[in-house]
């Protein structure tokens, strides 16, 4: 029997590109070259645009930048007990919050800062990123740090 | 399965009696068996048109040694059905009725061979289908991979794996 892994690494992407996310996550546990593989930002770029990419703008994908950096360089959750980062402008008292990463070892633990689509995807899959976006309020917008909650399917803003 | 390829032969076989076809190209499978098809059937499959263009077209019998007579048809048949502009989803669906496994798996690994978009790109998405929601063991099996993560890189990634979803309940029987 014949292995598709000794295909051409363009080839099997054409298979890996039609799988969704939740395909993608069970291709990990095949084996040690899927799991790296299948992690890559090629891979995962579409589908965050595909299911955030109506509420996350460039602002965002800079703000997670910078949490992944810090991540990399170890001084990530340091700021407070349960590893939780803020990113902040500004001096004190006028301080204004850009975004905020709930538990970031998911980031350091996981190594997933090398895996920036796929960690991003997942952050927002599971709230743990706030991440700014202009609310509407009836008439008024206005910005606020925004997170989806998986459970109700909904996003809460603060 | 063994009717439908030699009526396959024969049908392709009578386009050698047609005068016009004097061009026509003849692909050697794996296991030495001749199919004889138009010029146009071998524009669709890359490697054997740039085999033809690398000589100049004076070499019209191309050996195809990692395709099997049984596969060679299958491959005929839909880029027959890419130049004629009738690949629908219709076709396509009772394309891949007639495919067990083990037949999807070696019909994309000839297209890759053959070069041939349409059907990579066809095949592609009917592997994807095919092992969507099964369980990693039966994707293994499927791909013809072993496993080989320590239990400690195992235990680690199912950490890792605890922040993506949760409740996947996959299948792990065997269709085919």
């Amino acid at each position: 029997m014949s292995s598709l892994l000794d295909l051409p690494e363009v080839t099997l992407d054409l298979i890996l590109n039609q799988l969704s996310p939740k395909e993608l996550c069970r291709m990990l546990e095949v084996c040690v070259f899927l799991r790296d593989k299948c992690k890559s930002d090629d891979l995962w770029e579409k589908h965050l645009k595909n299911k955030w990419g109506r509420v996350i703008g460039e602002a965002v994908y800079k703000e997670w930048h910078l949490h992944v950096t810090k991540a990399k360089e170890g001084n990530h959750g340091t700021n407070n007990q349960n590893g939780s980062f803020g990113s902040f402008v500004g001096v004190w008292p006028n301080l204004y919050l850009c975004s905020y990463l709930q538990d970031s070892s998911l980031v350091i633990n996981n190594q997933w800062s090398n895996h920036f689509m796929m960690s991003l995807f997942f952050s927002l899959e599971r709230g743990r990123f706030w991440f700014p976006a202009q609310v509407y309020k009836g008439l008024v917008v206005h910005d606020a740090l925004v997170r989806y909650d998986y459970e109700s399917n909904t996003f809460q803003a603060r | 399965m063994a009717e439908e390829v030699s009526s396959q032969m024969n049908s392709l076989s009578i386009s050698e009696t047609n005068p016009s076809s004097s061009a026509t190209i003849s692909l050697v499978s794996g296991d030495d068996i001749v199919f004889k098809v138009e010029p146009t059937i071998a524009k669709e499959m890359e490697t054997v048109q740039s085999f033809i263009d690398e000589t100049d077209g004076k070499i019209t019998t191309i050996p195809l040694p990692n395709i099997s007579s049984h596969d060679l048809p299958y491959v005929i048949e839909y880029c027959e059905k890419s130049i004629a502009g009738k690949i629908t989803k219709e076709f396509e669906a009772e394309f891949v009725k007639k495919l067990n496994n083990e037949e999807v798996k070696e019909l994309f690994l000839a297209a890759n061979y053959l070069n041939i978009k349409k059907l990579l790109d066809f095949l592609s998405q009917v592997i994807a289908d095919r092992i969507a929601n099964k369980s990693v063991e039966y994707v293994r099996r499927y791909f013809g991979i072993e496993n080989d993560f320590t239990p400690e890189e195992e235990a680690k990634l199912r950490e890792e794996l605890a922040w993506t979803f949760t409740g996947v309940d996959p299948d792990d029987e065997d269709e085919n």
